[in-house]
């Protein structure tokens, strides 16, 4: 009996969870960002694996029984480098996408919920920082405070929250005035818990499925920075600025091995999550019916 | 009835919504929803207001409550005037009154549990600890005659009937005194909203409440009510008890609703006052009384002079120029 309840209780969840592992392409993303978040983490454990020092005998040297995936031009392992930048640009992609979503979520909200001066100042605010190119300005700001992975991270965190504050601003804005939450609010119950049990629970889906584009969006933004010689540093790596090789004609030309893993990787990666996006938004989306089988 | 003390008293009641402003920011269209209303409504009775959609009901109701604020005018709760509440104090003063919502099916947050909904009220106050609410919760659910067992549903497994159970048990687990019934039935299938009005005539008597009904049924309000206030455009434009009203209506616009109701039999001829034209728009409504431009009894007087509430037959008022 007592197990019975529990199911009933959990059964949006549980379809939720029924849509999404029947949704092909975003199980298969869903597995592709596992095994490499998972190869990301173990593999320098258990491997040993040297991204750092140059093996002065091997300037981009061509895959071989050394280095599996060759060197780069100062003669570091490009294997090692692949695994110790795919932490690096996965952890920017999801650590920067959590900032943007820490920021803009509460602003949005409370534009949302309380509309009048905070809903002006909020959403022009984010208005002024959506028209600027936002390449540009981070590329401004990364000079500004040293690149650094962390400066990064909070760049491109800090700068991504106008979506996130649009988004739930416009599902607010819908929400605030249901019934439900008028109801509330006749039976006396404060703003706060307004916004936590009845707000929020139901305007938070497509921040959910925003979150997945969002890091993939900052992947890429890491990326270009790097490509671009104003991210992550060498000899640090991240894909980006294993890219930057591919700058020269003649490594684009001659020696595919120091870019095409990378470039691979990241639209392995950026489509895989894209992919999860998808599948959350068709999920989460209670018009879609669950296949029976 | 015997004229108890009044526990909600309506002085000048009026709510306007802007709807369109000049560029400068001044109202260019005004929506007059709610047009110097008085009312009182004594202890214990059920005073029923009814009128064709748009009226104003809903509002007049909402803002009795304040849940709407009210943009002139005063409402008087038990001797207190409530219309300068702050926040916090208007918070408190929800304990005492309460609003039954029309629609089942939006009132309920979805992603709450049964338990949940109706112990928000109870949580919202602070009202004992987690075990004492929850017992609370499920005498309330008994009376509202729900199985305690469904405590942890969903709103969406329930029926229509069983969820208008849930917003009344909602609605009354705080012990309110005054409850404003807001189209409680007019969602619901024929077959359950007996039950639901009898519910709430049983628990009306249970816990002495008093009732604002609103309601565009006149049968639902004539089963439940006391007194009936019949609104025209945003005016009250006659009320009556219950009897003299349906027994001996005054204002046209009274004699033509009353005519409307259907009679189940089809022997019987109906003598139906028929009405021309449509409701005029709440934003430009005609001058002197509302009624005028459909009223076969209009005089020149009643396009320019709106007729107050006057007493005509002992508590029976009526808003008409013909009873002067």
């Amino acid at each position: 009996m007592e197990k019975k309840e529990r199911i009933k209780k959990d059964s949006y969840s549980r379809d939720v969870l029924k849509k999404f592992s029947q949704h092909k392409l975003a199980m298969l993303g869903m597995t592709i960002i596992a095994v490499e978040v998972l190869l990301v983490i173990l593999l320098p454990m258990v491997m040993e694996l040297d991204p750092y020092t140059s093996d002065v005998l091997n300037f981009s040297a061509a895959p071989g029984p050394g280095h599996i995936l060759g060197t780069d031009d100062t003669g570091r392992d490009l294997f090692a480098r692949l695994v110790y930048g795919g932490r690096v640009s996965l952890m920017v992609g999801l650590l920067s996408a959590i900032i943007s979503l820490m920021i803009g979520v509460p602003l949005g909200l409370v534009a949302g919920y309380y509309k009048g001066i905070w809903e002006t100042v909020i959403m022009r605010l984010a208005d002024i920082f959506m028209s600027f190119p936002s390449m540009i300005l981070i590329l401004v700001l990364v000079s500004v405070f040293d690149p650094s992975v962390w400066t990064i991270i909070f760049v491109i965190g800090i700068l991504g929250w106008t979506d996130f504050a649009k988004l739930i601003y416009g599902n607010v804005l819908s929400v605030r005035e249901k019934e439900y939450v008028e109801s509330a609010r006749a039976v006396g119950t404060k703003d706060l818990p307004i916004l936590i049990k009845y707000v929020i629970p139901n305007a938070f889906a497509p921040i959910l499925i925003n979150f997945t584009f969002r890091t993939a969006q900052a992947i890429i933004q890491e990326s270009s920075l790097s490509f671009l010689g104003m991210g992550v540093q060498p000899p640090e790596a991240s894909w980006g600025n294993i890219l930057y090789a591919a700058q020269s004609i003649t490594v684009l030309s001659t020696r595919p091995w120091m870019w095409v893993p990378a470039g691979i990787l990241l639209v392995l990666t950026v489509s895989s999550i894209n992919f999860i996006g998808d599948g959350m938004r068709d999920a989460l989306d209670s018009r879609t019916k669950i296949r029976k089988k | 009835m015997e004229q108890s003390q009044a526990l909600i008293d309506v002085q000048g009641l009026k709510k306007n919504y802007i709807t369109a402003k000049t560029f400068t920011g001044k109202p260019l269209k005004t929506v007059h929803a709610v047009d110097n209303v008085n009312l009182r409504i004594y202890k214990g009775e059920t005073l029923g207001v009814v009128g064709e959609s748009g009226c104003g009901k809903s509002t007049l109701g909402r803002t009795i409550l304040r849940l709407v604020e009210p943009t002139e005018g005063k409402i008087i709760y038990n001797g207190t005037d409530i219309t300068g509440f702050h926040k916090e104090e208007m918070r408190q003063m929800r304990k005492k009154m309460q609003l039954i919502f029309q629609d089942p099916y939006a009132s309920l947050n979805p992603r709450m549990t049964v338990l949940e909904l109706i112990k928000a009220p109870l949580d919202a106050f602070e009202s004992g600890n987690n075990e004492a609410k929850t017992e609370k919760v499920k005498e309330i659910m008994e009376l509202v005659g729900m199985p305690e067992k469904m405590m942890n549903r969903y709103p969406h497994e329930f029926s229509g009937g069983q969820r208008q159970r849930i917003v009344i048990a909602r609605s009354l687990v705080l012990d309110p005194e005054f409850v404003v019934c807001d189209e409680p039935v007019s969602a619901l299938d024929v077959s359950v909203r007996a039950q639901v009005l009898n519910l709430l005539q049983k628990l009306k008597h249970k816990k002495e409440l008093t009732y604002l009904f609103i309601s565009h049924d006149l049968s639902v309000v004539k089963y439940v009510s006391d007194r009936i206030a019949v609104m025209y455009l945003g005016r009250v434009v006659e009320i009556a008890d219950k009897k003299e009203l349906y027994n001996n209506p005054c204002h046209p616009y009274t004699k033509a609703l009353l005519s409307a109701i259907p009679i189940p039999d089809v022997d019987c001829a109906m003598k139906r006052v028929v009405l021309e034209g449509d409701v005029p728009s709440p934003i430009n409504p005609p001058t002197g009384c509302h009624f005028h431009t459909r009223c076969k009894y209009a005089t020149e007087r009643c396009k320019t002079e709106c007729p107050a509430l006057k007493n005509i037959n002992g508590t029976h008022q009526v808003a008409c120029h013909l009873f002067d």
